[in-house]
Formats: C-alpha cells, structure tokens, sequence
C-alpha cells in the first residue's frame, strides 16, 4: 500500500507554490471571453485604458495602441519570436530534467521504504527553501549561460513532479501489484502498467511544474539574464520604454495563457486512466 | 497531543547524514573556490551576524510581510464575494485568469519606470505576486463550501452576518489557509527578486548580490542561509499553528 | 386519505402540515424534467408519517419543498402558521448527512442553534446537554464530529434539529448511511425520542421496511415523475422493537408496499389503524 497517506498528500499540494494543479488554471477557459460580462469588462477595460492614458498625455503612461504598435513591432521583426523561444526553451528543458529526476525518485520510493525514510523527509525538510536566492551561486558556479537557469528550473520542477509520482504509484496498490503477479506479466507489460496508472497524476504534477518554471526562467532573466523575455521586459524598462516593456508583459501572459490550456486539455485526455477514480 | 518523534527525528538524521557525507567528500576532491562545505557555510554565516546583517534581515522581512498583507487582505475578500456573487465572478474572470497565468514579475520594469527604485515598487510587485495565488485559494474554499450546511444555517435562522462569521469563515479557513501558505512562500522569493533587481540599498537580496558582485562567496553563503532560515523558520511556525485546526476541520462526514 | 377539508389554520385541527397539489419540474439544459406529480397529502399533529419509494421517485424533492428549502412549480405546502416559503426554525430538517459542523464540538453545535433562537449562551450550553442526553449522547458532549460515529453524529444532529422545537421534523433518509446494526439501534432510538417529545416526524426512506416499521402511516411514491401511490397504517403497536418485524400486521403491510410500488402504483383505501385490521390494502383502483 502507498506509504503516502491523503493528509501528505494534501500538505504537499497545498506548500507548492502554485495552486493545485486545476485550481486558478481553470480560470481562464474559454468560458472566461465567450461569457458576455467577462467581454464587456475586457472591452471596457481596454477603452478606459486608451482614454485614461490619451488624457493625462504622460508619457509614463502608455496607451493600449502604443503597446500594440510595439508589440507588432516585436513580433514583425522577430525579436519577440526569439526571446520567447529562449525563455521557454529554458524551462521546458528545465521540467525535463527536473521531472525526469522527479519521476525516477518518485517511484523509488514507493517501491523502497528505505528511501522513502531517508530521502521523503529531507525533500519535505528542503522545500520551504526559497530556491531562487540559490540562484546568484549557481550562476557563480555555471556561468551566466542558460545552465544555471536550467538547474534551478530543474529543482523546482522536481518537487511537485515527486510527490505527483509517489501519490501515482502509490495508487497502484497492493490489489494491482498482485494481478499483476497473478497474471505472471512480464517486467515490460508490468511497467506498462505502471506508467499508465501513473501518467494521469505525472500530467497533473505538469502542470504545477510547466507554469513554476516559466516564472522561473523570467525571473532569472530579470536577476541577471542577457536573453529572453525577461531580458527583453527589463532592457525595455531601462531605457525608459514603458510601451515596449508592457508589449513583452502582455505577451508572456499569453503563453501563460496557452501553456494552461495545453496543459488541461493534456490533463484532461489522461484522466481517464485514473485508477483511483474508479469505484 | 503526541509529540511525533519520529517525524522530527527523521529529516535530522536524515540531514546529519547529507552533510556528513558532503562535509567528508571535500576531503576526497578539492572543490571549486565557489562551493562550500557545511562547515566554511556556517562559519561564514555565524561570522556575517552583525548589526548590519541582522538590520538585512529585518528589511527583508519587512518588506515580504507588507507586500503580503496587503495582496492578503485584499484578494480574501475578493475571493469571497467573486465565489458568492457569480455576475462579478464573470465580469472579473478575464482579468484575473490572465494575471494569473502571467509571470507577473515581468511587471517590475515597469512599476520601475512608474515609481522609481523605490520601496513603494517593490512592495507592489510583492503585493500583486501574492494577490493572485491568494485569491484563488479563497474562491476555492468559499465555492468549495457544503451547501448543507448553510441549508443547516438557514433552517436555524441564523442572520446573514451570524451565517458568515461562523459558517462561512471556518468553512472555507482550511482553504484559505493554504493560500496563505503558498502566498508566505511567494512573498519571499519575490521580494528576494524585486532587492536584486529592484535595485534596493538594503536586504538580504542586496547582501547577496554585493557578494555575487564582488566574488565575495562568503556573503553570498551568509544571505543564502539567512533566507533558508527565514523560509524554514515562517514554514515551521504555519504548520504549527494550523495543526490543530486541520485535525478538527477535515470533513467530519462519517454520517 | 384524502385531504381533510377542515382548514389548517382552525386551532382544533389536527392537521400539522399540509401538501396542497404540489408538483416539482425542473429545467435541466433547456429540458423540462417533471420530478413530482401533483401530490396533496396531510401530516397529522404528533404522527411519524413515512414516505418510501425507489430512487428518483422525488420524495427527497417533496421533503424540501416541505422543509422550504425548494419551492414547487405549483401548488403550496401549508402549517397552522402560514403557507411554507422558506427555511424557517418551524420546520427542522435532518439531512442524510449529520452535518454537525466540524469546527465545534457538538455541545456547542446544538448551543449555536438554540443561540440563532435567541437563547443566551448559559442557558443554550445547559439545553443543548439536556438534548444531547435525550438522544442518549451523555458524556459525549464536548467530542467533536469527527470523532464521532454515524449512528452517534446522526443522534447529535437530531438532538440539534430537536433544539427548535419545531412544529414538524422532516428526516431526509438520515440513517441511509449507516451500518445495518446502527439503523436498526436508531430507529428504535427515534420511536422512542418521538414517544418522549411527541414531535410530529415526516420521515422520507427508500426502505421499505424501515418505513413500515416506523410509521404511523406510509405513503408510497412511485414512479418517475412520482405521484402518491398508496397510502396505509401498519397498525403496529406502541412501542415496539424490531421483533415486531416477524408479525403478519407487519409482513401484510410490507407486501401491499411492495406489490404497490413494483407494480408503478394503485390508489387505493386506508387500512383502518387497528391491530386486528390486517387485510391486505389492495383496494379498488
């Protein structure tokens, strides 16, 4: 039986930094625009942003068409493309490592109470780190390059992806494991198995992970970084481009945006493998 | 209450270990000037406890726990109402679902250009970062309420004030206190990000970078271990607090 | 039976809840589901009346539109009081679920609502521990829900719907979720509760010989949408235990329920609520 019992389980999800997975990521459904007040306000608001801003003439203060001329600016001439391949390439590599690391730990552990005891509560011990203030070191370490984002990226993806792995494997229970061993399966059919049972809590632990590294990699950007949409939203900001600046933000909440939906509507096809979902 | 050995006794053998064997293997290789073992960290901590560090810290944390306050005692009720009043619900998801999903320290550069390097930009990006995860949790729990037990309120003829302040409030507080948890969380890293670049002339995110600045790895040690303190420290005192609370508050449906 | 027509609102009636022609349709994406028939039926004052049908018959719909808590399409629920808009403490209601609420133990569940009434808190804390020991919850006052058992939270619950003092309990299923000895000890617990406050009960069930065992009268629904289907006194004596289960008044009865609901209903005649009365109630349609 799963050495994780549901009050960990419920810790775990709650300490990590984002919502659970499907929390405030549903909140932008389609259902969001194609509600009619949800419309109205989007359309108000950008009115009373123009209008706003035309007025007081500030220069600080850009208008809604200023950022979208910048914005197509960026978009025309590439730089936007770039910046926004680098930074997510940076975090999906980043929840590739981290996951992959997370996954084979994960299962580790369910399947070995020795690691479980040793290693859980070390993990549980450093969580409440905040990890990126580790990340002015790594870049001592590694160099300014992508690498040391990508590490810190990887250590923050390993956690939510740990403790969806142990929860998923730990819902192949005993009953399972012993069909299993009834039916003589052969090792590979048995990890088929595994990997099934597993993927739909994998895909919900994504989806912590996905979002966590993107603001990672912004971040660092910010810190410290030379490329990337975060590079782009600062260099933007020190030369007193506020426009431009807004046109990076707004962009980045777009790929928020579609990052979340890509990652439901994964979500979504995986469930059905839910074992614990059944009677 | 049972005081749960084991569970503490764990994570510090646990940890002994790790360091044992980190502190031993720096006798086998020679690291890089850079990488510490436990023993250079903490000498280097202990040794960075003046006044001035101690004077970082408390900026840190004033900062964090005034960006938190006020994204806090902002988005509980919002989350509240928007759960209840669904018109507003709808009106507001948009916005809210976009600055969601955004990385909102993207915004820094700006409130930069607004309002200088100042403590006031910094304190709004805290302030904004947490708002969000905050919000979420509390229109979660409100929504997530059992409709049973206002149904329960409503056949006693309890008022709409009696109803909320011990109906709703506890119902919804476990979730709500997640929230805060993660928003704690949230507070600290942003305001280690917004010192740095930010540019703040004091706090640990400021102490960090001077070291990272002047290849001075003691201090960046120091910060480094200040903030896991700090972070430990708040996670600790949270969990301690909500212990009893959980207990009594899961869902008492045995029935 | 059908409905009397003295007027509830006469002081000698002993009438204490009356159905009027209620039906229940809902709306379910852009359908119109029909849940109730018309249904017109009568409580009388300080009787347990039971309602039992299969799943979907809409007796739990019926209970709530009783209760307030849903309004019908048309028709009207009425008491001594007044017509039935809304929850009120008048009319208590037991869930099937306890719902005691977690943060509180449950001497101060109970306190809350007899606080909602007005009482002050000395006097709450000392009624509610009178309550809790009438349903035989004494020395359990200060756990909390949680620690409790079904069969024990359930008791805490009607102990706290008991607070009211209401005109009319309504009990939604509320044993449904326990263990077969439990509702056996609470259904004898409840007769005798009732003995003692002499509170008139609607209790709603779907099983069958729960209802018949427990009520001074039984009405069946049937079908989907559910209309009344039949109505009869078991005609058991007071008190009684679960030996009675094995007398032909209550076998007779259980099969008349049966017959009447596997066969999608037949109206049929009251039996008389005498215990030598034991014909079977198949009356002309």
């Amino acid at each position: 039986m799963s050495n994780i019992d549901t009050h960990t389980l419920v810790t775990q999800q709650a300490r990590s930094r984002r919502a659970p997975a499907g929390l405030g990521q549903n909140l932008f459904a389609w259902g969001a625009l194609l509600n009619p007040l949800g419309l109205i306000a989007v359309v108000v608001g950008i009115l009373l942003w123009q209008l706003v801003s035309a007025v007081s003439g500030n220069y600080y203060f850009p208008t809604a068409s200023q950022v979208a001329v910048d914005l197509g600016d960026m978009i025309v001439d590439g730089t936007l493309a770039n910046a926004l391949g680098i930074t997510l390439g940076k975090a999906l590599l980043g929840v590739l490592i981290g996951g992959v690391a997370g996954l084979l730990i994960g299962r580790l552990m369910v399947v070995s109470r020795y690691v479980a005891d040793g290693l859980g509560p070390l993990v549980n011990a450093v969580y409440p780190i905040p990890r990126l203030a580790l990340y002015p070191l790594l870049v001592v370490a590694f160099g300014a390059g992508g690498e040391a984002t990508i590490l810190l990226v990887s250590i923050e993806a390993f956690f939510p992806i740990l403790y969806s792995t142990q929860v998923g494997a730990g819902s192949l229970s005993q009953r399972y494991r012993w069909l299993m061993g009834n039916t003589g399966a052969s090792y590979l059919r048995r990890e088929g198995i595994a990997m099934r049972a597993i993927t739909p809590y994998l895909v919900a632990g994504l989806r912590n992970a996905v979002p966590t590294a993107l603001i990672v990699v912004v971040t660092t950007e910010l810190l410290l970084g030379s490329s990337g949409a975060g590079f782009l939203a600062r260099d933007a900001g020190n030369q007193f481009l506020p426009a431009r600046s807004l046109a990076v933000v707004f962009a980045l909440g777009v790929v928020g945006v579609l990052l979340n939906i890509v990652m439901r509507l994964f979500y979504r096809r995986t469930q059905r493998w839910n074992l614990s979902l059944q009677a | 209450m049972r005081f749960p050995v084991r569970k503490i006794l764990s994570p510090i053998v646990a940890l002994f270990v790790l360091l044992g064997l980190w502190q031993a293997s720096s006798l086998i290789w020679t690291f890089p000037a850079y990488f510490y073992t436990p023993t250079e960290i903490g000498s280097a901590w202990v040794a960075s406890l003046d006044a001035n560090m101690w004077q970082a810290t408390w900026d840190t944390l004033f900062r964090a726990g005034v960006g938190f306050l006020i994204g806090t005692i902002l988005a509980l009720p919002i989350g509240a109402i928007t759960a209840r009043l669904r018109r507003v619900e709808n009106t507001v998801e948009p916005y809210i679902g976009f600055f969601y999903a955004l990385p909102k320290i993207s915004l820094l550069p700006v409130l930069v250009v607004w309002l200088g390097y100042t403590d006031t930009a910094r304190i709004t990006m805290i302030a904004i970062s947490v708002f969000f995860p905050v919000y979420v949790y509390m229109n979660a729990g409100v929504k997530g309420i059992n409709p049973d037990y206002l149904k329960v309120a409503s056949n006693l003829g309890a008022g709409r004030w009696t109803t909320f302040r011990d109906v709703l409030v506890p119902a919804a507080a476990p979730m709500a206190m997640a929230g805060l948890r993660v928003g704690l969380a949230i507070s600290l890293i942003v305001t280690f990000a917004t010192e740095v670049v930010g540019q703040s002339p004091n706090g640990l995110g400021r102490i960090i970078q001077d070291g990272f600045i002047a290849v001075a790895y003691s201090e960046m040690y120091a910060g480094i271990i200040m903030f896991a303190l700090i972070g430990l420290a708040i996670d600790l005192a949270l969990r301690l607090l909500t212990r009893n609370s959980r207990t009594l508050w899961g869902e008492a449906e045995l029935a | 039976m059908s409905p009397s027509t003295d007027s509830i609102h006469d002081p000698h009636s002993a009438v204490g809840l009356r159905v009027t022609d209620v039906t229940r349709t809902f709306h379910r994406g852009g359908v119109d589901v029909q849940a109730l028939k018309p249904v017109s039926l009568d409580v009388m004052k300080g009787e347990l009346l039971t309602i039992v049908g299969p799943s979907g018959c809409g007796k739990s719909t019926l209970l709530q539109i009783m209760g307030g808590f849903d309004t019908a399409t048309t028709g009207t629920v009425s008491t001594p009081r007044g017509s039935v808009t809304g929850p009120s403490r008048t009319i208590g209601m037991v869930f099937q679920r306890a719902t005691l609420f977690p943060w509180w133990n449950i001497e101060r569940n109970v306190a809350w609502a007899l606080r909602c009434g007005g009482v002050n808190r000395r006097a709450a804390l000392d009624r509610a521990r009178e309550l809790l020991d009438l349903v035989g919850l004494s020395g359990f006052e200060t756990a909390y829900p949680n620690e409790l058992s079904g069969g024990m939270q359930q008791r805490a619950a009607l102990a706290r719907t008991l607070s009211l003092e209401p005109d009319v309990l309504l009990m939604d299923e509320p044993f449904g979720a326990l263990d077969a000895q439990t509702r056996e000890l609470m259904q004898e617990e409840l007769l005798r509760i009732q003995q003692v406050a002499g509170t008139t009960i609607v209790f709603v069930t779907h099983d069958i010989r729960e209802a018949v065992f427990l009520g001074d009268r039984v009405v069946a629904l049937s079908g989907s949408p559910g209309e009344i289907a039949l109505e009869l006194a078991p005609g058991l004596a007071r008190p009684h235990t679960h030996d009675v289960m094995r007398s032909k008044e209550f076998l007779d009865a259980y099969e008349a329920v049966w017959a009447c609901i596997q066969t999608g209903g037949r109206r049929g005649p009251v039996v008389a609520a005498s215990s030598a009365a034991a014909g079977s109630t198949v009356g002309t349609p």
